[in-house]
């Protein structure tokens, strides 16, 4: 049984690499497509895909082996939007998690808040972007607030439903152990809305990616999306679009760690059947 | 050594040394039309060492009566006391095992983890953690499975862990709602044999609630006969049979077959007194 329960893992990564490898054929093809189309029409815009790996190559990664083949281009604008990026998320991840399990456990601040968040999460953040720019100036703290300000929501209004949705069972079952506080909210409390905490934060990274190119469009002296506005200014589309290869990447990245992370912390999750135990 | 042989028989014999006396324990739940009563004036006693089940029709009440008595629902009237003091709350040296297995235990914990819970922050070295854990979970048998989590295990499995944890506390008493209901029959009748050879070892007061009356005969020393919702107690029956007992021979004898007859009665009497004057089921 303990065989059957370690090999399901095995078997599941065995086929999601199928299946990778499978659209990974597909992304080939477009590719071909893409260089082949893009040298017949010649556009000046949207220049052959080995153009723009090259561009690639010589624009991130340059560099000498010794700093780990990272060109200084890298540095200059790469580096600054990851800063923002992991302040602003992480801004969020904290305030997020800990105000949504304040209000989950806590009913009258729940009730009274709820609107309040429904609210903010319906205000598109990116129209808050020209008010962002007078309150903090064209510094990383706007594109810092910004991003932090788009994550809080999903995460703040998951990690509420996740507390509140903590089988109730469990909280009798918890109760009858007689636990302190602080381990209830540790062992009991905080694994139970995992699962929903890590659905918001894997909702927000994607918001995050996207707010930090938007604000670095607008308002930034350096940063992703500060390099790609002066590319386009530049007319140098090649490294333009190496650029959005490499967002693309970052995206992929920070899904991968989910998934990792995850694959781990909540392999408790995907194994729990909800129907084991009838109920009464 | 035996315990049964000298544990007292009789209901009611020596309330003093009662280790659970309910008294008069009402229960209403809230609801817009006024209050529902759920239990009404509940009175018996549970003495040391004694295995006593509770039984009734269901839908009568048995599990609000055990959230009760184990102080997770606060009481409408009446009292639980519990070596003589109110009960307010959960409280030391009551343990409780509920029905619901794979919600009671904690599916992002193994085993052992699960099992140690309750006996972190009260101030016992790890080393005697470790070691009562290991007991426990020697005493369901599950030694084995202490790194597995309990979604790896089966429902009689899981329970058994949940049995563990209860023991872990070394409880003065046990409180299990319905604790094999979810099981198929097979799993039901060893764990039945497990729980008695567990309550033999370590001489815990057992409360046990069911619907199935073929259980509370066989397993206890009384039975507590609850009536249709909102429920009163209308028999407590002692079980004279043997111990140690045997899920053929046991069954087999005319003692049983009388008591089961008995309770049965008992039940359906009360099912269709309530069915006859009009109240609904």
């Amino acid at each position: 049984m303990s065989g059957q329960a370690l090999s399901r893992p095995i078997a599941t990564s065995a086929l999601a690499v199928g299946r990778g490898v499978r659209s990974l054929w597909l992304l080939a093809l477009l590719l071909v497509v893409w260089e082949v189309a893009a040298r017949m029409v010649g556009s000046l815009f949207v220049p052959p895909v080995s153009q723009i790996f090259g561009a690639f190559v010589d624009t991130w990664l340059s560099a000498s082996p010794s700093s780990l083949f990272l060109s200084s281009q890298f540095r200059a604008d790469v580096l600054p939007s990851l800063v923002r990026l992991g302040l602003g998320y992480g801004a969020a991840t904290v305030l997020g998690v800990g105000l949504g399990i304040l209000i989950g456990v806590w009913r009258p601040a729940g009730a009274f808040f709820n609107p309040l968040i429904r609210l903010g999460m319906s205000v598109p953040v990116t129209a808050l972007l020209p008010i962002a720019i007078v309150l903090f100036g064209i510094t990383s703290g706007m594109n810092v607030f910004l991003i932090a300000l788009g994550c809080l929501w999903p995460i703040l209004i998951n990690t509420y439903d996740g507390v509140r949705g903590i089988d109730r069972t469990v909280v009798t079952a918890a109760r009858s152990l007689r636990l302190t506080r602080r381990r209830y909210f540790l062992r009991v409390l905080l694994p139970g809305a995992s699962p929903a905490i890590f659905a918001g934060m894997r909702i927000s990274i994607g918001i995050a990616l996207v707010l930090m190119v938007i604000s670095e469009l607008y308002a930034a002296t350096a940063g992703l999306g500060f390099y790609i506005v002066s590319q386009q200014r530049l007319f140098q589309f090649p490294q333009l679009w190496s650029a959005i290869v490499l967002l693309a990447l970052l995206g992929i990245l920070f899904n991968a760690i989910f998934a990792l992370v995850e694959r781990v912390l909540l392999r408790w999750h995907r194994n729990v059947r909800p129907d084991s135990a009838e109920s009464h | 050594m035996n315990p049964v042989t000298t544990r007292p028989q009789q209901p009611g014999a020596a309330l003093d040394t009662a280790v659970l006396d309910v008294q008069q324990l009402s229960k209403s739940y809230r609801s817009r039309k006024g209050d529902v009563p759920a239990v009404r004036s509940i009175e018996f006693a549970v003495h040391a060492g004694q295995f006593v089940s509770v039984v009734g029709p269901s839908g009568c009440g048995k599990t609000t009566l055990m959230m009760c008595i184990a102080g997770l629902l606060p009481i409408s009237g009446g009292a639980v006391m519990f070596r003589g003091e109110r009960m307010s709350g959960p409280r030391d040296g009551v343990a409780v095992v509920f029905q619901d297995y794979s919600r009671s235990l904690f599916p992002w914990l193994t085993v052992e983890k699960n099992v140690a819970l309750p006996l972190r922050d009260r101030g016992l070295p790890r080393a005697e953690i470790r070691q009562r854990v290991q007991e426990s979970l020697e005493m369901v048998g599950l030694a084995h499975a202490a790194g597995l989590h309990p979604w790896q295990l089966s429902g009689g499995m899981q329970q058994r862990v949940a049995i563990a944890r209860g023991l872990a506390v070394r409880p003065e008493m046990l409180i299990m709602d319905e604790p094999f209901a979810s099981v198929d029959a097979q799993t039901r009748a060893s764990l039945e044999d497990l729980l008695l050879k567990v309550w033999a070892e370590t001489g815990t007061t057992v409360l046990f609630v069911t619907h199935d009356i073929d259980e509370a005969v066989y397993l206890s020393d009384r039975v507590v006969v609850l009536s249709q919702g909102p429920s009163v107690v209308v028999a407590d029956l002692p079980v004279t049979l043997d111990r140690p007992r045997d899920q053929i021979a046991t069954k087999q004898t005319p003692l049983f077959g009388e008591l089961r007859e008995h309770v049965y009665s008992l039940v359906m009497a009360s099912q269709r007194r309530t069915s006859l004057s009009g109240e609904p089921s």
